[in-house]
């Protein structure tokens, strides 16, 4: 690599590269430089302390605790996968007639793919027709924002599956039922990642909450103790899903319960719980 | 966490999520997007931990570089959009800012304000330094734009930039030490 810029003009730029506001050949000559001038590589250490000092006298902006807790897991999940290289399961191969192969590719063309079709369709109209390239260039650049949203949508989605499959199918992964004598049959399964603290509470057949009441989850303790697991609402048709994340040691849950609390939730239990599962001994 | 420890990403996530969620709310102005940014700040430190020479900087200077490159990446993503001849729909947070600086009237007041708000937070979190050098400092930190675009947009020559720049790094950076050496 050769030092075109030499060390005064370096120095120069030092402040504007912390602050990421080079130009990529500028960025470049100075990448250069600093591969042979320990002076100005420690110089420029020393001003991104400045940058970062700027983000650290900002009012702090915490995240959303659910997001938070959601977020970290997800990270975790990823991290875990990440490490331990897993490989997709992938499905088999069906055998499939050329036609069959033909319908199938283009059922399952990547978007990109539509793009480029629909580019092509487009300006193929533009030419035949003189139709306005303003619109024509409006209409692509729309689509494809378009696709970049769908995309992006799509990629958080299937993150977030991997991160619940990962809970779900963990190693230390432990499941509690919860049943209900009442004629409606409430139903529900806790599923207990132990080794990352993660909580996947799925519930069916709950009756609609009276106004001003929520439904509310408590992890029971064999001491007796009622921990808060969070507060949720089921969906017409009764079902819910709630995550959370909490530390417990594996032999002092005894049960789970649900209770029916005042909105905004309770310390402790104050009615008789809808639905209790207790730990099955192993 | 470079030899693969995901406690480790735990744990620096437990400690700098707040920051690193800071730098990229007030880059970006958008709760989701500031969510993404942080989430890929995570993830990359994860995947370039090996990368990491505390020799060169802490951590947290280290993690605020990564989540400043991930929200000004999606800054000018925005900013690419709105300098399309065709697209009048892209806004950055630093038009925003401008916006609100100059007093102009934006389409969605609520948007409006809370852009206002988040440039009275930064002029204070930068109130030490003289107006000249935060005007360059807030370009190019929140609004992400190069040397040659300060000079254009201020009509100032390219050195007394650079210059104001270099003065307002160094008079930022030894509040920071001392920050730093509390949390540590």
């Amino acid at each position: 690599m050769t030092d075109r810029l030499g060390h005064e003009a370096a120095l120069e730029l030092l402040a504007m590269a912390a602050l990421d506001a080079l130009s990529p050949s500028e960025q470049r000559m100075l990448d250069a430089h600093l591969a042979l001038c320990p002076d100005c590589t420690r110089e420029l250490a020393e001003l991104r302390d400045g940058v970062a000092a700027i983000g650290a006298t900002l009012p702090a902006k915490k995240l959303a605790p659910e997001r938070d807790s959601l977020m970290r897991a997800r990270l975790m999940a990823r991290a875990v996968a990440d490490r331990a290289d897993v490989t997709p399961i992938r499905r088999p191969t069906p055998i499939t007639t050329p036609a069959q192969k033909a319908s199938l590719a283009r059922r399952t063309s990547p978007t990109w793919m539509w793009l480029a079709a629909a580019m092509f369709v487009l300006a193929a109209g533009a030419t035949a027709y003189g139709a306005n390239e303003h619109a024509l260039r409006k209409e692509l650049t729309a689509a494809s924002r378009s696709a970049d949203g769908e995309n992006a949508a799509l990629k958080k989605r299937l993150v977030d599956q991997q991160s619940m499959i990962a809970e779900l199918s963990g190693p230390g992964v432990m499941v509690i039922d919860a049943n209900s004598a009442s004629t409606r049959q409430p139903y529900a399964r806790m599923f207990w990642n132990q080794p990352m603290n993660r909580w996947t509470f799925v519930a069916y057949n709950l009756p609609p909450m009276s106004p001003g009441h929520t439904y509310q989850l408590w992890l029971v303790m064999k001491d007796k103790k009622k921990v808060s697991a969070g507060m949720f609402e089921p969906t017409p048709t009764g079902s819910a899903m709630l995550q959370a994340t909490y530390a417990v040691s594996g032999d002092s849950l005894a049960a789970i319960a649900v209770t029916a609390e005042p909105m905004g939730g309770s310390a402790q239990p104050t009615t008789t719980p809808l639905l209790i599962g207790a730990m099955k001994a192993e | 966490m470079a030899t693969g420890d995901e406690s480790a990403l735990g744990a620096l996530y437990d400690r700098f999520a707040t920051t690193i969620h800071t730098i990229a709310f007030y880059l970006l102005g958008q709760a989701d997007e500031a969510e993404d940014a942080v989430e890929e700040t995570f993830w990359q430190a994860w995947r370039e931990a090996s990368r990491y020479d505390a020799s060169r900087g802490a951590v947290s200077t280290w993690l605020s570089t990564i989540a400043r490159s991930r929200a000004l990446d999606r800054q000018r993503a925005w900013r690419r959009r709105a300098e399309d001849p065709l697209d009048t729909t892209g806004a950055t947070s630093a038009d925003a800012i401008d916006r609100s600086d100059a007093m102009a009237p934006a389409p969605d007041p609520q948007r409006n304000a809370e852009a206002a708000e988040r440039a009275r937070d930064i002029s204070a979190a930068l109130a030490k330094l003289p107006a000249e050098q935060r005007e360059v400092i807030v370009l190019a930190y929140f609004g992400g734009l190069s040397q040659s675009e300060i000079a254009s947009r201020t009509s100032l020559p390219l050195g007394t930039v650079k210059t104001r720049a270099r003065l307002a790094l160094e008079k930022l950076r030894a509040p920071l030490a001392q920050h730093r050496e509390g949390v540590q």
